[in-house]
């Protein structure tokens, strides 16, 4: 019986192959990306026992000069094991399980019952876990699998895995609640194998990390075809295209496809409700709850916006559709997630229009798919690549879609834009030096993670536009993707991207690169402060005498009033920013100046007909990584009207409060 | 209902009769309220007048100007607000010591207001309001902790949540189930502290807090048609300043100063309602002949 199971195995796994090499030539079309991990999965969802049990095949491509004569897979669901793994040990994620319900077993797993090679060899006798990061004996997110067979260069090899899973309870990014299944990092899936010079490697070997509690992804670009066995009465959501949808009975098998992106995604359940809208062709489909669905438009409007200014600003948005899952109150762990052409976002039923959540999230989200999906950075060792830059992004659209100052927030009088909230989160931190952006994801301290990579970085980026210039800067953007989309860029890439732009716009005027910028704003911790500490204006004697000529001698009665004015400015914190300063003169005027913002101290000095009354450091507010805006401006002439106006404002409301105190005696 | 509006209109009579009760304590609030926001505008002035950043985010609401101010002025703002909290405290305990002289002096209705009598009478009951109020305080407390105790045992926790409809829906009842109960207990206070000052020779101030229970359950709708008549000139009044407010918008020194003037119109009226639901419990009492068993009825 078995070696009949074996057989019809073989058969099934030489389809897919004889499918897999048909479809790309078929295609016509030159694959988006280089395709070297490619899966068809085959499963089935126990919603009673909330398992997962599946047939995969996968085909691998070696892409380096050398064989390879071992796969590593990341099994991320084994992070849910049991309390021992170091995705459990990390950080507080743990409290997600017991938050949920203690008494209960929540915990969620996967094992592979067989992996073999094309020649039918069983490999899974020889795996073994492996803890790169820690060592931590009981962690089992990474197995090692050797080869009977090296895997040549250039040569493609595929291979047939059996797993079975219990799907943990709503953990951060994925598991079921109720009816609700949002399966993300579900399956087994390769990691990189890295050839020498990709990323900076120097020398060929699999970079797959464990499974942290901070940080995400990093996978090979490939072709998905999933087969998803649900009851009838559950709805569907994945990443890609719905290729068919067959009912046989009590189960309906939901098949979708998807080429050229590194990961695959799929949720369901039975009370999702369907929405859809169209964008140049790409079906965009929101699944949401009956609760949520006053929601939809925002969803939608806000998500159009995002493929409006990526569109124009980045590029083309290449896939035929995106998934948009909204989560039930009972799901919300799993939402704010982003996964190829498939995303996820968090609403509550009746939220005020000006809590902009559900705009925020999708937004941020759907930059993914260009921040993390087409242009594959790793995310778990440079995360600001992917969340800093999305966040960048992600402030870009939603202030032009929803104005600057209300971008986050606008309720009861109440407005924030998202450059702002990016600064409250950041300099809010306790210690917003404690950690550079490009800290690995694992490494970043306890609450720093967030501050720091989605934060700060996005601050500056913005302040690296305002220093570059806008131009530059888009130009700078729209580079990098097109050289970089559909391959593993680095940091380093990104940095030669902008020295080669500023170079070619803006000569030496910033030196001879930027690197003095990311030394400071993305490898150091130091903060920027700078600040107009006075302004001093001495009246100065003209010359008097024969000072052009033999004839005209000028005279004390004819010299007009001179002043020397002078504008101290400070540096009072380590980062070194080149740094506009405007002073004005009584007369209305005004000048534009520039100081390279590298000394402690630096005094302008004007001689002028005219006093300056002001001076105001930054005047276009090119710097939002300068941490105190307060200190920015000075005038000679102090201007009671603003404090009188918060003073009696909180004057009042001391007043109402303390009458409302009288409630309680 | 015709004793009810009657009695209303009587309060407020009463309160515009005793002005310079309703005076001593509205002038009370605009110190205190001084004490707490000066250091605050001490902070302002040290970085407002020379500062156009600052000025912009003074004049308008600025998020930026509130994070700076919070990120380099921590310090100062959080030994402001410890500052605040401990005049609020003697607010408190200084508007206990007043209720004694303001209820003698609404009771007491055909004696000149005179502040050395005012003043004697604040000190003469203020232990026993003292008493009273911590056991008001005490009791607003159990309930709060009492309900949100059942409130966070009804199974609220999203992950077991069906949909937020419900919690939604069950902190709107329970929300409900609080104001009943808190609109309960103040209505008892009202009147508890006019029967603590009308008994003074009694000791023990509970007897006093059952009998008054008793009164207020025996003369319920009256009392709650009073409580709910001084709510709703208390909201009018939240109305009409929420109008001024828009009206005047302080964009000049004169603007802001007509603002704050009329600011303090509305915190003296505003004062005045509070002092509403005290002279209408009086006048109510003096209708019911000072409760029901009293023993201060023969004091009048």
């Amino acid at each position: 019986m078995a070696y009949v199971c074996l057989l019809y195995e073989m058969r099934i796994f030489s389809y897919f192959f004889i499918f897999f090499a048909l479809s790309q030539i078929v295609n016509g079309q030159a694959p988006l990306s280089p395709r070297i991990a490619n899966y068809t999965i085959d499963l089935t969802l126990d919603v009673e026992n909330k398992q997962i049990d599946a047939i995969q095949e996968v085909v691998w491509k070696n892409i380096s000069s050398g064989p390879v004569n071992e796969l590593q897979f990341h099994l991320y669901y084994n992070a849910f094991k049991n309390s021992e793994s170091t995705f459990m040990k990390e950080g507080s994620l743990g409290g997600g399980l017991s938050s949920q319900d203690s008494n209960d077993c929540n915990w969620g797993w996967i094992e592979i019952q067989s992996l073999m090679d094309s020649a039918g060899v069983e490999l899974i006798s020889g795996a073994k876990y492996l803890q790169p990061e820690d060592d931590n004996t009981s962690d089992q997110t990474v197995l090692s699998v050797p080869l009977s067979t090296p895997v040549q260069p250039g040569e493609s090899a595929s291979f047939q895995v059996k797993w079975h899973s219990q799907i943990p309870k709503t953990m951060p990014r994925t598991g079921y609640n109720k009816d609700y299944y949002f399966m993300a990092q579900w399956f087994p899936k390769l990691g990189v194998y890295e050839p020498i010079g990709l990323r900076g490697a120097t020398e060929d070997g699999w970079n797959c990390h464990q499974y942290h509690a901070r940080g995400e992804y990093y996978s090979d670009f490939g072709s998905y075809d999933v087969s998803i066995n649900v009851p009838s009465d559950f709805v569907v959501g994945a990443s890609g295209e719905l290729a068919s949808k067959i009912e046989k009975g009590k189960t309906t098998t939901w098949r979708y496809t998807l080429d050229d992106v590194i990961d695959f995604a799929w949720t369901t359940s039975p009370k999702f409700e369907e929405f859809h809208r169209q964008w140049k062709g790409v079906d965009i489909r929101l699944l949401t709850y009956p609760e949520h669905v006053d929601c939809a438009p925002r969803y939608f409007d806000a998500v159009m916006a995002a493929f409006e200014y990526l569109d124009e600003h980045i590029g083309t948005y290449p896939y035929s559709t995106l998934t948009i899952v909204d989560t039930p109150i009972h799901g919300m762990f799993t939402g704010g997630m982003e996964y190829p052409t498939f995303v996820s976002s968090v609403s509550f039923c009746s939220l005020p229009e000006g809590i902009r959540t559900p705009e925020t999230l999708v937004v941020h989200e759907f930059v993914h798919q260009y921040f993390m999906q087409m242009i594959a950075t790793h995310e778990v060792e440079e995360p600001w690549l992917d969340e800093g830059f999305t966040t960048y992004f992600e402030g870009k659209i939603l202030d032009s879609y929803l104005g600057a100052d209300q971008s986050t927030v606008k309720v009861l009088g109440l407005q924030i834009g998202n450059e702002s909230f990016n600064r409250a989160e950041f300099f809010n931190n306790p210690n917003p030096q404690i950690a550079p952006s490009s800290t690995k994801s694992y490494n970043y301290p306890e609450g720093s993670y967030g501050n720091i990579a989605y934060n700060k970085t996005a601050l500056w980026l913005n302040t690296l536009e305002g220093i570059i210039g806008e131009e530059s800067m888009r130009e700078v953007m729209k580079t990098y993707f097109e050289t970089w989309k559909f391959k593993h860029p680095c940091g380093q890439d990104f940095i030669d991207v902008v020295n080669r732009i500023v170079a070619k716009n803006h000569g030496d005027t910033f030196g001879p690169n930027m690197d003095w910028f990311f030394d400071q704003a993305l490898y150091g911790t130091d903060l920027c402060d700078y600040a107009v500490k006075g302004i001093s204006n001495t009246e100065t004697m003209n010359a008097r005498g024969f000072i052009e000529d033999f004839e005209n001698c000028i005279t004390e009665e004819e010299e007009q009033e001179q002043y020397n004015s002078e504008v101290s400015v400070h540096r009072l914190e380590g980062m070194q920013l080149p740094i506009e300063i405007e002073l004005f003169f009584e007369d209305g005027s005004s000048d534009l100046k520039f100081w390279d913002g590298k000394a402690r101290i630096h005094v302008f000095t004007v001689l002028s007909n005219q006093k300056v009354v002001k001076a105001v450091l930054d005047p276009r507010g090119k710097l939002p990584i300068d941490k105190n805006w307060l200190n920015n401006s000075y005038a000679v002439e102090p201007d009671h009207t603003g404090v009188r106006y918060y003073f009696s404002k909180f004057f009042l409301a001391t007043q109402r409060a303390l009458e409302s105190l009288m409630v309680f005696i | 209902m015709k004793t009810v509006i009657s009695t209303y209109l009587s309060g407020i009579r009463l309160l515009f009769f005793r002005w310079k009760a309703w005076g001593v304590v509205f002038l009370c609030n605009l110190i205190f309220a001084l004490l707490i926001a000066r250091p605050f505008g001490a902070l302002l002035d040290s970085l407002g007048p020379h500062r156009e950043t600052a000025l912009k985010g003074l004049m308008n609401f600025d998020s930026d100007f509130i994070v700076d101010l919070g990120n380099n002025f921590g310090s100062e703002i959080g030994m402001i607000l410890s500052q605040a909290s401990i005049f609020a405290g003697l607010y408190l305990l200084l508007n206990i010591f007043l209720s004694g002289g303001i209820i003698e002096s609404y009771v007491h209705l055909f004696e000149p207001f005179k502040f050395s009598k005012f003043w004697a009478n604040c000190s003469k009951h203020f232990w026993r309001m003292l008493r009273l109020a911590l056991y008001f305080i005490t009791t607003q407390i159990v309930v709060a902790v009492v309900l949100f105790m059942i409130y966070s045992n009804l199974g609220l926790s999203p992950f077991e949540l069906e949909s937020e409809g419900i919690l939604i829906r069950k902190t709107q009842i329970m929300g409900a189930i609080f104001v009943i109960l808190i609109a309960w207990v103040d209505m008892v206070n009202e009147y508890a502290k006019i029967q603590v000052v009308i008994q003074s020779d009694r000791k023990w101030i509970l007897p006093i807090l059952i009998d008054t229970k008793f009164f207020c359950l025996k003369n319920f709708f009256s009392i709650l048609c009073l409580f709910l008549l001084c709510t709703a000139t208390f909201l009018g009044l939240l109305g009409v300043y929420a109008m001024l407010n828009n009206i005047f918008t302080m964009e000049s020194m004169s603007s802001i100063v007509i603002a704050l003037l009329v600011g303090q119109v509305y915190i003296l009226f505003r004062v005045g309602v509070r002092l509403l639901f005290t002279s209408t419990a009086i006048d109510y009492l003096r209708i019911k002949g000072w409760g029901a068993d009293t023993k201060a009825s023969n004091l009048f």
